[in-house]
């Protein structure tokens, strides 16, 4: 076992360089057959006097559309192994800076949320399956699949509209106030002030798939020998919950949670823009639309390597809790 | 049993769950003055860097002083320059500068900065602004200076005197790549408020007054523009967090007044236009394009697609809003189906069995193309053109999707929404240009001799006539046809008054957050 380790972490990072090889080349080409010219489209206003033929050839280049497809690709491909993710023509800023400010936003949604579904779903599939047929299994089953067929994005509004308007508990969009306190203290509570409805709502959906998750494996587990034991020796509440369920799933879930984390970023797109929440989907949809295929790309990229490097982790710790039983 | 657990939960939630309200915003002595912009971030607020749209441009003009400015009316007053003389045929502009100008870190503004302004232009084009006109700057002291300039421009005072940022010398000098220039030194400007901070991810900007402005320290020490989204941003003013919501939702307004705030209305300036693809023959005959004038009811659009947040637009070229307009408008392409079936006749035109108009040589269906923001107005007109027996094909299309289409000439019909306003030397360009975003118009030699003299006019009752001869010209030649003016609101507190100006702020931005709303212009 402690030989075939090293070469199993050796596969494991193989196969994460060619997944993110393949987003390197991905983001670099579907941009391209995206219809519209990426230079015309920087100019957002018809008061914009227009380009002359030499201005518009040096903009292509500093855009990275000069030369051949393939010239194209290697340029790029050079300057990514330098660590330069491109020059982002629209915000007048280096993509690694447009991306690291707000993929930090988006990481502290996505890690936020994670307590959330991790904490609230599993506990409510093992009070469900630990008494499907009484009133509180079933209800649970009824209220969150009807949670679970609203999308995301509704869900979103709908937070917003009762926690933010109707009742006005939580801020109306943004990160943080608009003239944040001087006081660290202050202002980090008002961060996740800011940022506890838009989690909210990003973990809503991963509630429902790890209620369902639990509930199903909690009801087979009640059927082995060792819950069976445990009960008949009186071990029931917390103990029978924690000690006896919640272990046992933990491989389960921690095997779920590679998928989770990448559905996370692809959800945070809807909850941000509901939300007015400064982070990398905001980033990605204003660059579609602007056709900023420097960002796009750099975007892409960093988001891919977040999710492959925390997928790599947590397959790791998948692994070794399944070894542990 | 579940106490820990529960426990945990709500101690998050009482944690977070703090009332919202605008009590941490209003917790200064004064509080700032408050923009929530729908559209967020603009890029950094320097002359180079920002984002190329008219709000980019407006903001960094809070930052950025002109020669000239435009007060309330319309008028242009003084800028940084105290004086400006037209001599030599209109060829030589005389400047006196102010001397109490000052650069936002304490450098004075001199006649070399100006100089120095005209020739960085010349070398790096800047999206809004063109010195051709210009040959030469000539600096004859510190605070004077003589611009002559190689042809008549008679927009020469509005473009480039009232639109050219200037440029900090000190600063630029050494800048060879102004468009990656993005530190908070590049927006080092002389105008009434200077950038202390700009979060990019957040879309947020904090100005703080400039105390040594040579017209005095403006109304506030503050001004914070921020990103929302249209319906945060309605609620943040009627809650008083904002004071400014430029593009107020029509929705919200009502909402917005119930609340003790006020909505201003105004034409937009940016007619919708239909536009024909002048290169399809079917098109080209006249008689055709006033036959489907003929066939579309403008007020049934405007009141059906727009819910009465639009106007019929001016027939002519001006709309209101423009200080060209002439009393009265002209008259326009009337609701007449009868009309608009004898010119089709007269064209060749003839109706299938089904009563469908169909013409030898030709798809029996027009391609509509047009963009997410005007699928129904698109589908109001498709529908008038459907009654009348034409048959449209309608593409409502995405930004780039719609680029690619309209320069490729895929298309018959299109509609598209440009500005009016501004000085008129920009609409040759939006008429007779080969720019997808306007007509294409092939325009005879009458139309563009109108478009050049007009230009080098520098008598204003002489270029106002021949402004009212093009406008005959494109009413009867109608390179597009001017559909419907919607009008845009602006949601504020009574603590500000924004003015949209005659023919829009600075260069022509429709929009009223002109500078009054700091300090009067030209009161020196």
């Amino acid at each position: 076992m402690a030989a075939g380790f090293p070469s199993r972490a050796g596969r494991m990072v193989l196969d994460r360089a060619l997944a993110l090889l393949l987003v390197v080349a991905l983001g670099f080409l579907l941009p391209r057959f995206m219809p519209g010219d990426p230079v015309e489209l920087q100019r957002a206003s018809d008061l914009d006097l227009g380009l002359a033929a030499a201005q518009r050839e040096t903009l292509r280049q500093e855009m990275g559309l000069g030369g051949s497809l393939g010239e194209q690709f290697l340029t790029y491909c050079a300057a990514l192994l330098s660590g330069d993710l491109g020059f982002s023509v629209a915000h007048a800023a280096p993509v690694s800076q447009v991306v690291a400010g707000a993929l930090a936003w988006t990481s502290l949604l996505v890690l936020l949320a994670f307590p959330i579904y991790l904490l609230i779903g599993p506990w409510l599939g093992i009070e469900s399956g630990l008494a499907p047929e009484r009133p509180l299994g079933r209800g649970l089953l009824v209220g969150l699949s009807a949670l679970g067929s609203v999308p995301p994005y509704a869900v979103s509004i709908l937070l917003l509209w009762l926690l933010a308007v109707a009742v006005p508990l939580f801020p109306l969009g943004g990160a943080e106030a608009l003239l944040p306190p001087a006081d660290p203290l202050v202002r980090i509570a008002g961060v996740l002030h800011h940022a506890a409805l838009p989690a909210l709502a990003l973990a809503t959906h991963e509630i429902v798939r790890f209620f369902f998750l639990s509930r199903g494996a909690t009801l087979a587990l009640s059927l082995r020998p060792f819950v069976i034991n445990a009960r008949a020796r009186g071990i029931a509440g917390w103990r029978l919950r924690v000690t006896y369920l919640a272990r046992s799933l933990a491989p389960v879930l921690a095997g779920r949670l590679g998928d989770t984390l990448a559905g996370q970023f692809s959800v945070v797109l809807f909850v941000e823009i509901v939300f007015s929440y400064p982070g990398i989907g905001l980033v990605i949809h204003e660059a579609i639309r602007a056709r900023d295929l420097a960002l796009l790309q750099g975007a892409v990229i960093c988001l891919a390597a977040a999710i492959l490097v925390l997928n790599a982790l947590l397959d790791g710790l998948a692994g070794r809790l399944a070894r542990r039983g | 049993m579940f106490k820990p657990l529960a426990g945990i939960l709500l101690t998050l939630a009482a944690s977070l769950a703090l009332p919202a309200g605008p009590s941490a915003l209003r917790a200064e002595p004064e509080a700032p003055l408050v923009i929530a912009d729908p559209r967020g971030d603009r890029g950094l607020l320097a002359p180079f860097a920002h984002r190329r749209d008219g709000m980019g441009y407006i903001y960094t003009g809070f930052l950025f002083d002109t020669l000239v400015e435009k007060d309330e009316t319309g008028a242009f007053v003084p800028g940084l320059a105290l004086h400006w003389q037209a001599s030599g045929a209109g060829l030589v502009y005389d400047i006196d500068l102010d001397p109490s100008a000052r650069w936002q870190d304490g450098q004075p503004l001199t006649a070399q900065d100006v100089a120095f302004t005209v020739d960085y232009l010349r070398r790096h084009r800047h999206g809004f602004v063109s010195v051709e006109a210009i040959g030469e700057a000539v600096t004859l002291d510190e605070a004077r200076l003589r611009l002559t300039l190689t042809r008549p421009d008679a927009g020469f005072v509005g473009e480039v005197l009232a639109g050219m940022p200037v440029l900090p010398a000190h600063v630029y000098r050494d800048i060879e790549d102004p468009q990656r220039f993005a530190s908070l030194e590049a927006a080092t400007g002389s105008g009434p408020y200077r950038l202390a901070t700009f979060d990019k991810a957040q879309g947020r900007y904090r100005l703080e007054a400039v105390a040594g402005h040579r017209a005095g320290p403006p109304r506030f020490s503050t001004v914070v523009i921020t990103r929302l989204a249209p319906e945060a941003a309605a609620l943040a003013l009627i809650r008083g967090e904002a004071d400014i919501v430029p593009n107020l939702m029509p929705a919200k307004a009502a909402e917005v007044t119930a609340a003790g705030k006020l909505v201003i209305e105004t034409s937009s300036g940016h007619p919708v236009r239909l536009l024909f693809n002048h290169r399809n023959p079917v098109l080209a005959p006249l008689a055709v394009r006033r036959a489907l004038a003929h066939a579309l009811d403008r007020q049934a659009l405007a009141d059906i697609a727009y819910q009465g947040h639009a106007q019929v637009a001016e027939a002519g070229y001006f709309q209101k809003g423009s200080r060209w307009l002439r009393d009265g408008g002209l008259p326009g392409y009337a609701f007449d189906p009868q009309q608009a079936e004898r010119l089709l006749t007269e064209a060749g035109w003839t109706r299938d069995a089904a009563g469908n108009w169909q013409t030898e040589g030709a798809p029996d269906t027009l391609r509509l193309v047009v963009g997410e923001d005007m699928r129904r107005l698109a589908v109001t007109l498709a529908d008038q053109f459907a009654r009348f027996g034409l048959k449209v094909a309608l593409s409502v299309l995405e930004q780039g999707a719609l680029q690619d289409r309209l320069a490729s000439d895929e298309f018959d019909l299109a509609l598209a929404s440009t500005s009016t306003l501004g000085d008129p030397n920009g609409i040759g360009r939006r008429i007779v240009g080969d720019d997808w975003r306007h007509d294409r118009f092939p325009g005879d030699q009458d139309l563009r001799d109108l478009l050049r003299r007009q230009s080098e006019a520098l008598d204003a009752d002489e270029r106002q006539r021949i402004l009212w001869q093009f406008e005959d010209l494109y009413l009867a030649q109608l390179p597009s046809l001017m559909l419907v003016d919607p009008v845009w609101m602006t949601g504020h507190s009574p603590r500000v008054v924004p003015v949209m100006p005659a023919d829009g702020v600075a260069i022509g931005i429709p929009s009223p957050l002109h500078r009054s709303l700091f300090y009067r212009p030209g009161a020196l």
